[in-house]
């Protein structure tokens, strides 16, 4: 990927929100490349998807409060699958007895594709 | 209750008359909250009390927890089970009295939010996403919009399946019987024989100085105007310097069919869902980490305040006094039409991505 000096548009992928764009203005391919697009196939579903680090205006203050309240909106819908283990397909059980993630978070552990969870 | 508050009343006519309006008010239908949270609860809430009055277990799974009323709003309908079921709940008794899988065989179905009950109450409908699972691939089927009839009971089976848009998430049915599907546009189906039309250009606009919008539809409100809305973010002029950033919406009128679609207000932050006010159509009231008012007439941000945390579904009363925040974490949230805070109520579980509905009865 360090020799990847293309910018989006280049590989033939158009900018939809606010971030995207954003993306697509960096100062230079290089600064682009500091923050890595992600594109995976993680359990539930192919993502592309800039990140959860970032909100659209480029700061942290638009971004879920706290992420436990945001942990089973992303798990439950697979919307951030390398963050958030799935439970709609791949690891139904990751929230058993964590029914409030604000309490429960600890009970919430990593999950190991293939193997044990 | 209705024969103590009537005979009450009968009582203290002559005396007392606030107490007697007190008394035939309390006769009248009540509001409740309705919502789903973990792992597989569903809630009927007080909001006058801010307690639960009633948990109903519903069997099977969490997610996504989307939920539409019947007619008369003592059914709620809720896809559960992993996205994978359509379930009716009596909301008086906790009575399960309707489940349809979308998933048959080897075909895994999930439904993205995709759930509307038909104006008479007879029809469920949803657009299930399906997949076929072989031993060494998948493959991906043509997404089914799925007609049922509501009293088919506990094992029902659809009635009628037409082909449906890809990447539909909400819906919801208008008077007239048509359905509409928030998709890549807005889409108006007709359940008898599933023809399919674009009702709102989204991603198909022609709109030279705009660009494509951005929307986000997974919070089926709306019962409270009888509106199907979806909220957007749009670039008008982009990449130019003058490009300025607006929240829109796209509103269908279910009493009407009328549909409509503009730009409300300027984006400076994110709101997940969108209601209107039901005593002013163009003033909206938005979630997300924010509580925020809009008035489309002005364009201009009314109000905004920061809440304690991110609550992803918003409702309102049906007087519109007071505001309602779920979905996400485990409290619903209430304020009043001037953002004072009127208090919480906790539930045991996470609502994650389930709506906030209001029912009266």
């Amino acid at each position: 990927m360090t020799h990847n000096k293309k910018r989006f548009s280049d590989l033939g992928l158009a900018p939809l929100n606010r971030k995207a764009r954003e993306m697509e203005r960096a100062s230079s391919p290089e600064a682009l490349e500091e923050v890595q697009a992600m594109q995976t196939i993680a359990g539930c579903t192919s993502s592309f998807d800039p990140g959860w680090e970032v909100d659209p205006f480029g700061g942290v203050a638009s971004l879920c409060q706290p992420m436990e309240a945001d942990l089973y909106g992303c798990a439950d819908p697979c919307w951030w699958p390398a963050q958030v283990p799935d439970t709609m397909n791949t690891y139904p059980d990751w929230g058993d007895g964590a029914e409030r993630a604000e309490d429960d978070w600890r009970k919430l552990d990593s999950v190991y594709p293939g193997g044990e969870k | 209750m209705k024969r103590l508050n009537l005979t009450l009343a009968g009582l203290l006519a002559l005396s007392a008359q606030p107490l007697l309006a007190d008394a035939v008010q309390d006769d009248a239908a009540r509001e409740y909250l309705v919502t789903m949270a973990h792992p597989n609860q569903l809630y009927v809430i007080d909001p006058e009390a801010r307690e639960v009055v009633r948990t109903c277990d519903v069997k099977g799974d969490f997610g996504p927890g989307t939920l539409q009323l019947s007619p008369d709003e003592r059914t709620a309908y809720v896809l559960h089970h992993r996205w994978e079921e359509a379930v009716g709940i009596d909301l008086t008794s906790c009575e399960e009295v309707f489940r349809a899988s979308g998933s048959i065989d080897s075909i895994r179905a999930k439904s993205i939010a995709s759930l509307a009950v038909s104006p008479d109450g007879s029809r469920l409908y949803s657009v299930w996403d399906r997949v076929r699972l072989g031993l060494d691939h998948y493959e991906v089927l043509e997404p089914q919009l799925a007609v049922y009839d509501t009293a088919s009971g506990l094992d029902a089976e659809p009635i009628a399946t037409f082909p449906a848009p890809r990447q539909v998430t909400t819906m919801a049915a208008a008077e007239d019987g048509y359905l509409y599907l928030a998709g890549a546009d807005i889409y108006r189906m007709d359940p008898e024989n599933g023809d399919t039309e674009i009702a709102i250009a989204n991603r198909n606009w022609d709109r030279p100085d705009f660009s494509p919008p951005d929307s986000l539809a997974i919070w089926s409100m709306g019962e409270v105007t009888d509106e199907f809305l979806r909220p957007y973010t749009v670039a008008e002029h982009p990449g130019e310097e003058n490009e300025a950033w607006h929240w829109g919406i796209s509103r269908v009128d279910l009493t009407s069919g009328e549909t409509e679609n503009k730009e409300i207000a300027p984006f400076e932050f994110i709101i997940f869902s969108m209601v209107s006010d039901p005593r002013e159509q163009d003033v909206f009231y938005g979630v997300y980490t924010q509580l925020s008012k809009l008035d489309s007439r002005t364009r201009e941000i009314v109000k905004v305040i920061d809440l304690d945390h991110t609550y992803y579904s918003i409702n309102t009363s049906y007087d519109g006094s007071r505001i309602y925040l779920g979905g996400a974490s485990s409290d619903i949230a209430i304020y009043d039409d001037d953002f004072n805070d009127l208090g919480r109520i906790e539930l045991p579980g996470d609502m994650s991505t389930a709506t906030l509905k209001v029912a009266r009865f």
